[in-house]
């Protein structure tokens, strides 16, 4: 039977597959198994059109030599990831960062007299997470007069300029709770974050396997990398998890999505149980009081 | 640091201080076998587990393996247990001979854990032992062994679960059942008959129906999609997805019962496709295309816009073909979520597939498709204007010249939008000039529209053209004159390209590329090759993709006077320019080729080095065994799976003795299905 014609275009050797997803692997660490090699066709295919290739093995190679390849990597990986997200996803997971890991940092701000709270959203997407944190922030009203920020990050260009503009369609509040209405006002196209929300959030393009880049985030009390990590592979995925140790400021706290453990990842991390959800924890010791080394 | 030291922060208070200890050991102390030992049995885990895999790292044999294996079988301290079985199976096969001795002298409560311990390993040669205990009369044993045969998986464990499934005890079969599941084998449906009458079996055995390649284990699988747990009835789902792609049988019997599918399953597989598992969506939407479930439109294409749809349901939605037309001009006029742009791509491509297949779809259908397609094509969501011009390539019409036009000159330029009315009125140039011309001498010259619509121009050709692309080459956007270049290219003559030999002078590299790849393919009138010594002189460029751009085009161009040229860029130290060298030099059949490919084979670049093994000469049948068999031990994978097909192309006893040699150690199963093919072909056998 002939292919549907909506499925028009140069069809992608096994090789060519492979070789691509090697590359794309070792740029941002994200892996396709051979049973996703259609969805890499047809996902690329516009990239191909907008260069003007005919084959996938032209586009690797533009991938491989030409001057503009890292900007054209990240087009690809737009193009390959599902960018998809929502406000207040994974809610019960946040009701635990609201409830009980926030008052744990403004005591612990409080003792030791920082009133600084930094929360990074690793992998943000279009920004709903990062704005979704800072309502919970307000909400609280315990850090009404510390220095908050909210840090997303992601590595598509393209949903970080939707983040920036901070207006939504109703997909997006299709979990929201009603009481979080507040925060938003309708505008043409959408409604938009208001900006005493806004006032707390910055975007920012990082890799998350790029170690040096991520000094840019500063050391942080909190992030939140949902639903990202389970499309890298083993080793990226241990690399990112030493990234994210890096960052985090001892007693720092990192949340991973529902299906996401470190359990054969990093013995790095304590485990903390909330009342709704576990998650993990750069363990509090001093980094003087440890030995050199031993760090992931 | 000195031994106090590490002593005492493996003593320390502070879990992290000894997990970081544990971590230093090695490098720190010479014998760490007791540290290690106590690092096991820390009270917290991520000290054990520092521990398990240091203890691995170091203990390949000898008496730290034989102390693992005493804590693997001591009875008291379950977190030292695990912690050793963790150290055991990293250490993986050459712990498997340690622990088989064991095994034969333990007593009826270590021997569980040794088991645990050999299905740790991982290692084929445990499966002897482990098949024997697994029909052994005690339960516990048995369980534990048939669990292991899991972990080590393989052809002969897969054997031994299957023998196991005819055993008289019910929680033998369900355990090889679930292990076969997990190993993701292939059963014959006589082992799996009985099974499907015992309903709990029933449940476990469905990933393993899903693959059983028979038709008769649809039966039982559309069984379980009626179940009340969601659980088995995804599960059922995903098997029969799976069990349709098992052979033209089952495909039929799968189809064959989703045709026949009640409103009350059709609606939960419906439920399936909006939920959270997309393996489970996937499945779910297969079958409901196979029973040609209109309501379940409106989801699959949102999943076709957001996840693409597998080559399967594709299918099935093309064999649908003009049934599923008008559900899917409903999706776009109702749908509220993503997809209806692809909606309607998807409704104009199966009316060009009838057309094609000599049944087109009624008069008033097609007209409600044209009036769906030239709304879509003024929505304000880009995908669904997308989707609509895409459509329109195969339905416009005359008229449509003009408003697609229009939308060309007003979207982003060099977007995906105006390359799709590009393309639409690429379609129409052929059946509708006079429209067609009319609406490009429209376009505001140094406008978006005049960069999206180049390609148009030069097809529509006429002395008109050259003036429009002429005047599009003084555009201060690049990627405009890069499209005028290579729509000069497409026009051809003399004139266009001498205006394309001064693009290769433009300050864009890209507009460099675009005119030498332009140049390459122009002619004169008596058919010679045009630009050739501009060519020549874009070899000198600072940038290697225009040296590259220029060096394919000399190729393609056929000019043997270039040779030397190309010849002295195949050992250029960037490996695109050594790489359109070569093809070049291929291109243009150089002689003089074979005396510069050792180099090239040497390359540090993968891609030269295939590029290089693509031009080893195949009629000097020695030489080239020698050079290919050099690609055939290539670090890189790739390169190893084209020397092994070269290979295979020149025959000859030499040939099939290399690839001989190298199936015996080549390690990646993609290189390998190349060598078993060329040296089927060598023998005689058709793969």
């Amino acid at each position: 039977m002939a292919p549907i014609l909506y499925d028009r275009g140069p069809s992608i050797r096994y090789e060519d597959f492979r070789l691509l997803r090697d590359l794309i692997n070792a740029f941002c660490g994200i892996h396709f198994g051979d049973d996703a090699r259609y969805v890499v066709e047809r996902r690329l295919r516009d990239r191909l059109s907008a260069l003007g290739y005919e084959d996938f093995s032209q586009y690797y190679h533009h991938l491989r030599y030409h001057p503009e390849a890292r900007a054209e990597l990240e087009r690809a990986v737009d193009a390959l990831t599902t960018n998809e997200t929502y406000f207040f996803r994974e809610e019960y997971q946040l009701r635990g960062f609201a409830q009980e890991v926030l008052p744990a940092l403004y005591e612990r701000g409080r003792q030791d007299g920082s009133r600084r709270l930094t929360v990074w959203s690793a992998g943000c997407s279009t920004g709903e997470e990062a704005y979704s944190l800072a309502v919970l922030v307000l909400e609280t009203g315990l850090f009404a007069d510390w220095d908050v920020r909210i840090f997303g990050s992601d590595i598509s260009r393209e949903v970080l300029s939707k983040a920036r503009r901070g207006v939504y369609g109703p997909a997006s509040f299709r979990a929201m709770p009603e009481r979080y209405e507040r925060y938003f006002e309708e505008v043409p196209g959408g409604r938009r974050v208001r900006d005493e929300v806004r006032a707390l959030c910055h975007f920012g393009h990082m890799n998350l396997l790029e170690r040096h880049r991520a000094a840019i985030v500063g050391r942080v009390r909190v992030i939140f990398c949902r639903n990202v990590l389970i499309y890298f592979d083993p080793e990226s995925r241990a690399r990112a998890i030493d990234v994210f140790y890096d960052r985090l400021v001892p007693g720092g706290y990192l949340l991973l999505g529902h299906s996401e453990s470190l359990l054969n990842v990093s013995t790095a991390f304590d485990l903390v149980h909330l009342s709704t959800d576990l998650v993990y924890r750069r363990p509090p010791t001093p980094r003087s009081l440890l030995p050199p080394g031993g760090e992931p | 640091m000195t031994d106090d030291e590490i002593v005492a922060l493996l003593t320390a208070e502070d879990p992290e201080a000894r997990r970081r200890a544990v971590v230093l050991l090695p490098d720190v102390r010479g014998d760490v076998r007791d540290d290690l030992m106590r690092a096991l049995a820390d009270p917290d885990w991520r000290v054990r587990k520092e521990a398990a895999r240091v203890a691995a790292e170091l203990a390949s044999g000898g008496e730290l393996l034989t102390r693992l294996i005493a804590a693997v079988v001591q009875p008291d301290d379950v977190g030292l247990r695990s912690a050793a079985l963790e150290a055991v199976g990293r250490i993986g096969p050459p712990a498997t001979h340690a622990l088989l001795t064991a095994l034969e002298a333990a007593d009826d409560r270590s021997r569980k854990f040794l088991l645990d311990a050999l299905g740790g390993t991982q290692d084929p040669r445990a499966v002897p032992a482990l098949a024997a205990i697994a029909a052994s009369p005690d339960a516990n044993d048995a369980a534990a062994a048939l669990d292991a045969l899991c972990r080590v998986g393989g052809d002969e464990a897969v054997r031994a679960l299957c023998a196991t499934l005819a055993s008289e005890d019910p929680y033998r079969r369900l355990a090889a059942l679930d292990g076969l599941a997990r190993l993701r084998a292939v059963v014959p449906w006589p082992a799996l008959a009985a099974l499907t009458d015992e309903p709990l079996a029933r449940r476990v055995a469905l990933p393993v129906l899903g693959r059983s390649r028979s038709p008769r284990a649809v039966t039982p699988l559309v069984a379980a999609l009626a179940e009340p747990s969601r659980h088995v009835m995804a599960g059922a789902a995903a098997a029969l997805a799976g069990l349709h792609g098992g052979g033209s049988e089952p495909a039929a019997e799968v189809e064959r019962r989703m045709r026949e599918a009640t409103p009350e399953l059709r609606e939960r597989l419906r439920s399936l496709i909006a939920g959270p598992n997309s393996p489970h969506r996937h499945a779910a939407a297969l079958l409901l295309l196979l029973a040609r479930d209109a309501s379940a439109l409106g989801a699959i294409v949102s999943l076709a816009a957001t996840e693409a749809l597998s080559p399967p349901s594709l299918d099935a939605l093309r064999a649908w073909g003009r049934g599923a037309i008008a559900p899917l001009l409903e999706v776009f006029r109702r749908h509220a979520g993503v997809g209806r742009g692809t909606a309607l791509e998807l409704a104009a491509d199966l009316a060009a597939g009838c057309a094609q297949d000599g049944a087109p779809p009624e008069p008033d259908l097609l007209d409600a498709l044209r009036r769906a397609l030239l709304a879509g094509m003024d929505d304000p969501d880009e995908a669904v204007a997308l989707g609509a011009l895409r459509g329109l390539s195969w339905w416009a019409r005359p008229e449509d010249a003009a408003p697609v036009t229009e939308l060309a000159a007003r979207a982003p330029a060099h977007g995906a939008v105006a390359r799709a009315a590009a393309d639409v009125l690429d379609a129409l140039v052929d059946a509708a000039p006079a429209e067609v011309g009319t609406a490009l001498d429209s376009i505001r010259p140094g406008g978006g529209g005049e960069a999206a619509l180049a390609s148009v121009v030069a097809h529509l050709g006429g002395s008109h053209a050259l003036e429009m692309l002429r005047s599009a080459l003084s555009s201060d956007e690049p990627t405009s004159r890069r499209a005028a270049v290579g729509a000069l290219g497409r026009l051809g003559g003399s004139q266009a390209a001498e205006l394309v030999t001064y693009a290769l002078a433009d300050e864009d590299p890209d507009v460099q590329v675009a005119a030498a790849q332009a140049l390459g393919g122009m002619r004169a009138e008596g058919g010679a090759p045009l630009g050739v010594a501009a060519l020549l002189g874009a070899l000198e460029s600072e940038s290697p993709t225009v040296v590259a751009a220029a060096a394919r085009a000399l190729g393609e161009a056929g000019d043997p006077g270039a040779g030397p040229a190309l010849r002295a860029r195949v050992s250029s130290q960037e490996p695109g320019v050594a790489v359109a060298a070569l093809e070049a030099l291929r291109a243009l059949g150089d002689g003089s080729l074979s005396e510069i490919l050792l180099d090239a084979l040497a390359h540090p670049d993968a891609e030269v080095v295939k590029q290089a093994l693509s031009a080893v000469d195949l009629e000097s049948s020695e030489r080239a065994v020698a050079r290919l068999s050099l690609g055939l031990s290539h670090a890189a994978w790739d390169v190893r799976a084209h020397a092994a097909r070269r290979l295979s192309l020149i025959g000859g006893d030499a040939a099939l003795d290399a690839l001989r040699a190298r199936r015996a150690e080549e390690p990646d199963p993609a290189v390998r299905e190349a060598i078993e093919e060329g040296i089927s072909l060598l023998e005689g056998r058709r793969p």
